[in-house]
C-alpha cells in the first residue's frame, strides 16, 4: 500500500524556516558577528582590488570579481554545511527521530530541514552581488541577468545535490563525511571562485571546471559582463547539465537508501 | 475479535557489529559483537489498554518500541501498526503513532514550548486552526498552560517530558508508545501521570505501550504486562500472572524486585 497522505513540502519548508529564524533571532550577537564578517570581506576585497590588473579577468574588476565568488560560496557553503550539519544536530538532539513520527517522509524533512540557513545565504549572496555588480560599474550588460539567473538556479541546484549526497553519507556513516570538505576546497583553490583558472597548470584547471562552482560563475559572469567569464555560457551551461545529470539521479538513490540503512540498523538517532 | 492497534508476530532483531568486511565474512551467522536485541517476539495492543513492556536494562523494550515506530526495521517478522506497516510508513501510519522517549532532549531548546507544539503539529500537516486547538488541549490537559510561553531552556525534566506527551497527542494518535516516559517526574508527579494516560486511554479509546523497568509502574498504570528477558517474552498476563516472574527475573539480573 502507498502512503496515503503526507505533509506538503511548502508546509514543511515553512516549519523549519520559522524554527529557524526564530532559533537565530534568539542569537542577536551570532547576527551582528556574522554581518561585521562580511562587510569587513567586502571592504578587503575592494581595497584589494587595486593590487590585482583587470586584463586578466576580462575587464571585470577583482573586487566585482571576487564577490561574484564569495556570493556562489555563500550558497555552496550553506548547502554542503547545512545539509549534513543540521541533520547531525537533529540525531544528536533526537529531534530526527520525533520529526519522523509525523507524516512527512524522510526526503522532505532532510530536504526542507535548512530552508532557513538557505534563505539566509541566498540574501547574503544577494547583497554580494548586487555590491559586485554595482562595483563592476558600467561594464554590466542588462540582457545577460535572466541568463546568469539560470545559471545561478543550475549551480544552486548541483549544490543542494551535493548537500543531500552529504547528508545521505552522514546519515549512514555519521562522520567523516568525504563529499563535504573534498569540494569546498576543490571550489575555493582550483573552481575560479578568486583565482581565474588561466593563472592554473591546465590540468588542475580542467578540473576545477568540474566542479559546479566553476562553470556557474562563469555563466554568470559572461552572461553579465560579456567576456569576464572563462568559460563560454554554452560550454559552461554543458557542463552545469552534464553535473546536474549526475548528481540529482545519484542523490534519488542515495538518500532513500541512505534512510533504508538507518531504519535497518537503527540508527536514525544514533550520531 | 476487533484489529489490533498494535500487532508483532515472531520479530527478530539483531544489531550487527560494525565492520563491512567482518560482516560479509559472517555469512549471515551471527558474530562476535552482534547483539539479539528481539527473539521471536509476539505482542499486541487492543484499544483501551495500557500494555506494560517490562524488563531488566537491555532486554530489547527500547528496541521492540522502536519497531513499533518504524524506526527500527525487524529482521524477520511482521509488524503491523493500525494494519500498516510502520517502517515503510505505509498510509501516513506513523501520524497515528504517538512517540514519546526518556530524557526527551527533542526540542529546539531557544524556542517556547508552544513554537515547540506549533513546529511539530506544521510537520502533521495539520491546518492552523486544528493545530491551535490541539494546542491548547494538550496543554491543558498536561497542565503546562502557564509555562507554555517560556523558551524550553527554562523548564524542569518532568516539564519537557510532558510536553513529549503533548507533541505526541498532537497528531490525534490511536497508539501511544511510551519509553521510560515518567523516568524524569518526582512521585508526586508520577501519580498525576499515570490518572492523566488512565484518561486518555479512556476518552480517546486508543492503546499505549509502555516500556518501563519499574515494577510499581507496571502493577499500577498496567492493564497487562508483557515480560521481556534478554529480547524474548518471559511472561505475558495481568499482573498477577506475571509478577511471581518478574520479581525472580529482577533479581536475577540485580534490579529491583
Amino acid at each position: 500500500m502507498s502512503s496515503a497522505r503526507t505533509t506538503p513540502l511548502l508546509q514543511v519548508a515553512r516549519a523549519f524556516w520559522s524554527m529557524g529564524r526564530q532559533e537565530a533571532l534568539s542569537y542577536p550577537f551570532a547576527i551582528v558577528n556574522r554581518a561585521v564578517n562580511l562587510m569587513a570581506a567586502v571592504f578587503l576585497l575592494f581595497f584589494a582590488s587595486d593590487l590585482v590588473p583587470t586584463t586578466s579577468l576580462g575587464g571585470m574588476s577583482f573586487a566585482s570579481f571576487a564577490l561574484f565568488g564569495l556570493a556562489a560560496l555563500q550558497l555552496l557553503g550553506a548547502c554542503l554545511a547545512v545539509f549534513p550539519g543540521q541533520l547531525r544536530q537533529m540525531q544528536v538532539t533526537g529531534q530526527f527521530e520525533a520529526c519522523l513520527m509525523t507524516l512527512t517522509p524522510p526526503w522532505k524533512l532532510l530536504l526542507a530541514m535548512p530552508s532557513y540557513a538557505l534563505s539566509a545565504a541566498s540574501l547574503r549572496a544577494l547583497v554580494l552581488l548586487i555590491l559586485g555588480t554595482v562595483m563592476a560599474g558600467d561594464a554590466l550588460d542588462p540582457a545577460g541577468i535572466l541568463p546568469a539567473l539560470a545559471f545561478l538556479g543550475l549551480g544552486v541546484a548541483c549544490f543542494v545535490c551535493l548537500g543531500l549526497l552529504s547528508a545521505s553519507i552522514t546519515l549512514v556513516i555519521k562522520r567523516g563525511d568525504p563529499i563535504a570538505r573534498l569540494v569546498q576546497l576543490g571550489s575555493l583553490l582550483l573552481a575560479g571562485t578568486f583565482v581565474p583558472r588561466d593563472a592554473l597548470p591546465p590540468l588542475l584547471a580542467e578540473i576545477g571546471a568540474w566542479f559546479p562552482i566553476g562553470p556557474m560563475l562563469d555563466g554568470m559572469r559572461a552572461s553579465l559582463f560579456g567576456s569576464a567569464g572563462q568559460e563560454e555560457p554554452l560550454s559552461a551551461l554543458l557542463r552545469l547539465a552534464v553535473l546536474l545529470g549526475i548528481l540529482l539521479p545519484l542523490t534519488i538513490v542515495a538518500l532513500p537508501r541512505a534512510v533504508d540503512r538507518v531504519q535497518r540498523d537503527g540508527s536514525a538517532g544514533q550520531f | 475479535m476487533a484489529p489490533a492497534l498494535l500487532d508483532m508476530d515472531g520479530v527478530h532483531k539483531t544489531f550487527r557489529a560494525p565492520g563491512p568486511i567482518l560482516r560479509a565474512l559472517s555469512l549471515g551467522r551471527l558474530h562476535r559483537g552482534d547483539v539479539r536485541a528481539l527473539r521471536g517476539v509476539h505482542a499486541r495492543v487492543d484499544a483501551g489498554e495500557i500494555v506494560g513492556l517490562l524488563g531488566p536494562n537491555g532486554s530489547g523494550k527500547t528496541t521492540l518500541v522502536r519497531c513499533a515506530a518504524g524506526l527500527v526495521r525487524p529482521d524477520t517478522g511482521e509488524v503491523r501498526t493500525l494494519g500498516l506497516d510502520p517502517a515503510l510508513g505505509e498510509g501516513g501510519v506513523r501520524g497515528r503513532i504517538g512517540l514519546v522517549l526518556r530524557d526527551d532532549r527533542s526540542f529546539a531548546w531557544r524556542l517556547t514550548g508552544r513554537e515547540n507544539l506549533r513546529f511539530f503539529g506544521q510537520l502533521q500537516g495539520l491546518s492552523a486552526g486544528v493545530l491551535a486547538e490541539r494546542i491548547e488541549d494538550t496543554l491543558q490537559a498536561t497542565r503546562l498552560e502557564s509555562v507554555a510561553d517560556r523558551p524550553v531552556r527554562t523548564w524542569s525534566t518532568g516539564m519537557r517530558q510532558r510536553l513529549a506527551v503533548c507533541r505526541a497527542l498532537l497528531g490525534n494518535p490511536s497508539l501511544l508508545l511510551m519509553d521510560e516516559a515518567s523516568s524524569g517526574l518526582d512521585p508526586g508527579r508520577r501519580d498525576t501521570f499515570y490518572t492523566f494516560l488512565s484518561t486518555v486511554v479512556e476518552e480517546r479509546n486508543i492503546g499505549i505501550l509502555y516500556a518501563t523497568h519499574d515494577l510499581t509502574e507496571a502493577q499500577y498504570l498496567c492493564t497487562r504486562v508483557l515480560l521481556l528477558d534478554e529480547g524474548a517474552v518471559a511472561a505475558e498476563g495481568s499482573w498477577l500472572n506475571v509478577e511471581p516472574v518478574a520479581e525472580a527475573l529482577f533479581r536475577r539480573a540485580g534490579g529491583q524486585a
